[in-house]
């Protein structure tokens, strides 16, 4: 796999997992903002979210229309299987990466 | 709370297409939530700006990773699209290209003669670096300087890398099979590696060459002209007035100094006359500065050296500043007012063209209004529809930038043949080069730009209901009404600005050629010759040759008259200065000057001009005779006043500008003569000094004859009797009079010929303007004319009504056109006339503010303004109620 995949790819990637049929636009933003803590612009997961299309990890479908959207779909995504395999790559990655790892308060400095 | 609509507009413009809906959906959303969750309508508005800001480089991004084919996609439907459209009105599309084309033609003409003329730097590397440096004492012409002094710059000031001189140029004669007359320059050995000046063949001299060799570097020009572009022709050697000089190797030429010479030739700096410090033959020098050394820097140097001068030497350069200005600069100076002038009039024409393509747009999206609506209903946004109307704009502009750049070279060639060579200090040659076709890009790209907006603002405005429902009067809107009335106003108020310009410069030119000229030009030729060489060093020598030429000159049949002078009217001469003994004498430098002529004593008689007081020289006024001199109106006013000046001493000081024309000493003053032009039709009054040729006789000669014949017939005969007096000698040139008065209105009747040519293409545009205008009219208002019609309106009134809609426009537009130019010909001042001192002139005895012209241009304009509106309104005349009614 991509050694190299952005983290916001990553948390999209998550979120997307975490969602199921409800993840598009607003919620996949929630859900990383909720998350992590930290705010991304509804561009940016659109942005991490195309890139995950383009590489096939997830793949982009139109809701029923929705009258609160005046009668227009929504623009949902989802994960492939390849995008499962890629999270479940990720994750153990991930674990690697911090076995061993404890993190201790930082000690008081007079 | 509503979503900000420009934030809206922004994402709408940047996102890509597959998330674009998506993303302003979610945007609202979240905004919706957000006032819902009881924050302030203030709160949800900045925290959409802040999603849509923190979002553009991601959109933007995104738009480019996926942009590359979907922009060829759409580029080539639009202008698919945009061509089909053009083909079908072929009409509109050609008039638009064509007019285009003038506007960016005219302007690029104009900008390439400037550019040439003015802003181009001189082609030598690091050219910002190059100099011309002179001194001179106040409000008088520069000094010339020694060679000796050019040694002391050079070795004191360090802020040039180098300083090279050049001395006026001299006729010489070159032997080959035949003798050949060739300029001839006299260069320091360091002149073209100042420059950075590089040979084409062999090289060029170098600072050891000033070292008493005789070397010599031809223009390509001579090169090829007598030495058939043979490239082997360095190390050869070549006779110059009898001395042998080798030649090192050939360079281009390159007329942005002032005109080349035909050769050149290496200053010896060991020479005695170089180091004489009473020989002053340069006139200031070149430098090139250090790399980043300022010119002030320089200047300071310089001027030290002279200051010291001064204290060394009293009486000489007292007072004197010295001067450093840009090399290329220096040579443009006097044409500067003239050339903006004309810039800017071709500008007029140029917005004239895009005020006219833009009327031509507009009544073109109008006629498309059912499209547009049609599209937009489909969901095509405006962001597509101007990207449309972009496309469209550039399938007109491309062509019509082409067409302008080739109208332009086209134009450049015909007006500078039209040119004397020297009426441009920088040549005639003017290339349509990279700046010019950038120029040209340019001026397409803001004019298509600007104009292309026009429909934008309509197709805003556009209402569907009222577009797509039945019997639409083609989306007539007030808007659109208004701009048309602007659009069409400011086309004929310039049309009137630029047809009253160019009657002022025709009732000027008619003027010249009106002009007394002192002289009779008819049938009349100057024959010219510059005796140089060991055998014509001395008095007697030239004067013998003067008589032999006299002599041959009458020989010629059908010669009724000939004469002897150094110059002649219209060709100018070396200048004296001098003064009136008895008077009181004025201040160093201040003295009056003239030109002066050494003539025989039929010259007057000869080419006709009269003589008011006293005498002709006659054929006592020989060498060792008393001095006479003969005086022009001019002096004799400015020095005598009212009294009579025969008989007065007047006395020629020393310091002429030619070597023959320096030989001071006093003169009686014999005889009063009419003045003549000396240089030009348009010029101030010169004085004129004239002393017997049998007492100062010159290398420098000319044979004027006067015959019944026309001059024509004339040229062929003389040439052969002139080859016969001296067959190593050969003549310079053969000039009729006729043909010297033709040069010198060369340049006003260039400017005659520019700006007529800009009222003509205006005028044409602005029939184009007004036709269209007119057609419009009658073609949007079918239905309701029919309708008049068909209720029992008279025609004559239907057609009236037409006309005047444009009419009252159009006669507003004349008398704000009238105003503009009042108000231009203010401003300009007297910038366009000759003042002396100041700068020359390109009119004559014409006011700016002539009214005759004024009102021509006024009727002129509102004459063809009719007439192309008359075409376009006969078509109510022969409109069919029925027809009318059942459009659409």
């Amino acid at each position: 796999m991509n050694p190299g995949r952005p983290l916001l790819e990553l948390q999209a990637l998550i979120a997307l997992a975490s969602l199921g049929d409800e993840a598009y636009g607003v919620t996949v933003q929630n859900e990383i903002c909720s998350r992590t803590g930290r705010a991304a612009s509804v561009a940016a997961c659109y942005a991490a979210l195309e890139r995950l299309a383009r590489d096939g990890l997830a793949e982009a479908w139109l809701s029923a229309p929705r009258p609160e959207r005046g009668g227009r779909s929504r623009r949902h995504y989802r994960l492939t299987r390849a995008g499962r395999e890629a999270l479940r790559q990720e994750r153990e990655a991930a674990q690697r990466l911090w076995r061993g790892i404890g993190l201790r308060a930082p000690e008081r400095s007079r | 709370m509503t979503p900000p609509r420009l934030a809206r507009f922004w994402v709408r413009a940047i996102a890509p297409p597959e998330i674009r809906q998506a993303m302003l959906d979610d945007l609202d959303e979240l905004s919706n939530a957000d006032a819902s969750a009881a924050s302030t309508p203030t709160r949800a508005y900045l925290r959409y700006w802040r999603e849509v800001l923190r979002g553009t480089p991601h959109l933007l991004r995104m738009r480019l990773m996926s942009a590359r084919k979907p922009v060829l996609d759409w580029l080539w439907r639009d202008i698919r699209h945009g061509l089909r459209g053009l083909r079908r009105e072929p009409t509109f599309t050609l008039t638009a290209m064509l007019t285009l084309a003038l506007g960016v033609a005219t302007t690029t003409t104009v900008f390439s003669v400037v550019d040439a003329e003015l802003w181009k730097p001189l082609s030598f590397p690091n050219p910002e670096q190059l100099v011309s440096i002179h001194s001179r004492a106040l409000n008088a012409r520069a000094d010339r300087i020694s060679g000796a002094e050019l040694l002391d710059w050079r070795a004191r000031a360090r802020a040039f890398s180098d300083l090279a001189g050049e001395r006026d140029t001299t006729r010489r004669v070159l032997q080959l099979d035949t003798a050949v007359s060739v300029l001839v320059s006299n260069v320091t050995g360091n002149y073209f590696t100042t420059l950075g000046r590089p040979a084409i063949v062999g090289r060029t001299f170098t600072a050891d060459d000033a070292r008493g060799s005789r070397l010599a570097v031809l223009t390509d020009r001579v090169w090829r002209r007598l030495f058939n572009a043979n490239r082997s022709i360095a190390g050869r050697s070549v006779a110059l007035d009898g001395m042998t000089f080798v030649i090192t190797g050939v360079v281009t030429a390159n007329d942005s100094l002032g005109g080349d010479p035909d050769v050149f030739v290496v200053i010896d700096e060991s020479d005695p006359a170089f180091l004489d410090r009473t020989k002053a033959s340069f006139y200031g020098a070149i430098g090139r500065l250090r790399p980043g050394v300022d010119a002030e820097v320089g200047r300071a140097q310089i001027q030290a050296v002279v200051n010291e001068r001064v204290s060394a030497t009293p009486g000489t350069h007292e007072n004197h500043s010295v001067i450093v200005e840009d090399l290329g600069q220096s040579f443009t100076g006097s044409n500067q007012r003239p050339l903006y002038f004309f810039l800017g009039a071709s500008l007029i024409v140029l917005l004239l063209s895009a005020v006219n393509v833009t009327t031509l747009l507009l009544v073109r999206a109008v006629r498309r209004t059912r499209e547009f609506a049609l599209r937009s209903a489909l969901g095509i946004g405006r962001a597509a529809l101007a990207r449309q109307l972009l496309v469209e704009g550039a399938l007109l502009a491309v062509p019509g930038a082409v067409a302008a750049l080739l109208m332009a070279g086209w134009a450049v060639g015909l007006f500078t043949s039209q040119l004397p060579a020297d009426f441009f200090m920088r040549g005639t040659n003017i290339p349509i080069d990279f700046r010019v076709a950038a120029f040209t890009v340019a001026v397409t790209a803001v004019t298509t730009l600007g104009f292309m907006l026009a429909p934008l603002v309509i197709t805003g405005r556009v209402d569907l209901s009222t577009a797509l429902g039945p019997g639409v009067r083609a989306g007539r809107s007030a808007v659109e009404g208004r701009l048309r009335g602007v659009l069409l106003t400011t086309q004929i108020a310039l049309t009137v600005v630029l047809l009253a310009g160019a009657g002022i410069f025709l009732k000027s030119f008619a003027a010249l050629t009106r002009v007394p000229l002192g002289f009779d030009p008819s049938n009349a030729i100057a024959v010219r010759a510059t005796l140089s060489g060991p055998r014509y060093a001395s008095d007697d020598a030239i004067r013998s040759y003067a008589d032999r030429m006299l002599e041959a000159g009458r020989a010629v049949t059908g010669v009724t008259d000939a004469a002897i002078g150094t110059t002649s009217p219209l060709g100018s001469g070396p200048v004296i200065r001098f003064v009136a003994v008895g008077q009181p004498r004025p201040r160093a430098g201040d003295e009056p000057d003239a030109i002066i002529r050494a003539v025989d004593p039929s010259y007057f008689r000869a080419l006709g001009i009269r003589i008011l007081r006293g005498r002709a020289f006659s054929t006592g006024d020989v060498a060792g005779a008393p001095g006479v001199m003969i005086i022009n109106e001019s002096v004799a006013r400015e020095m005598f006043g009212g009294d009579d000046p025969i008989g007065r001493v007047i006395d020629v000081l020393p310091g002429g500008t030619a070597t023959w024309a320096n030989r001071p000493g006093p003169r009686v003053v014999v005889g009063v003569v009419a003045t003549v032009k000396d240089v030009g039709v348009n010029e101030i009054e010169f004085g004129n000094i004239y002393v017997p040729f049998a007492q100062v006789p010159s290398s420098r000669i000319e044979l004027i004859v006067r015959s019944g014949l026309p001059s024509a017939d004339l040229l062929d005969p003389l040439r052969r009797e002139m080859a016969r007096i001296d067959p190593a000698m050969p003549v310079t040139s053969l000039t009729s009079f006729e043909r010297r008065v033709t040069v010198a209105l060369q340049g006003d009747r260039f400017n005659l010929l520019l700006i007529s040519s800009f009222a003509a293409v205006a005028l044409l545009l602005a029939a184009i303007g007004v036709y269209g205008t007119v057609a419009y009219h009658v073609e949007s208002r079918t239905r309701e004319l029919g309708v008049r019609l068909a209720l029992g309106a008279q025609r004559s009134r239907l057609i009236g009504t037409a006309f005047w809609q444009t009419g009252r426009m159009a006669i507003l537009g004349a008398w704000l056109g009238i105003g503009a130019a009042l108000a231009i010909a203010r401003v300009m001042g007297d910038a366009l006339y000759l003042v002396p001192g100041s700068h020359n002139g390109v009119l004559y005895n014409v006011s700016t503010t002539d009214p005759a012209m004024l009102a021509l241009a006024f009727a002129g304009t509102l004459f063809v303004a009719i007439m192309a509106a008359v075409i376009p309104a006969r078509r109510v005349t022969r409109l069919d109620p029925v027809q009318a009614l059942s459009r659409e």
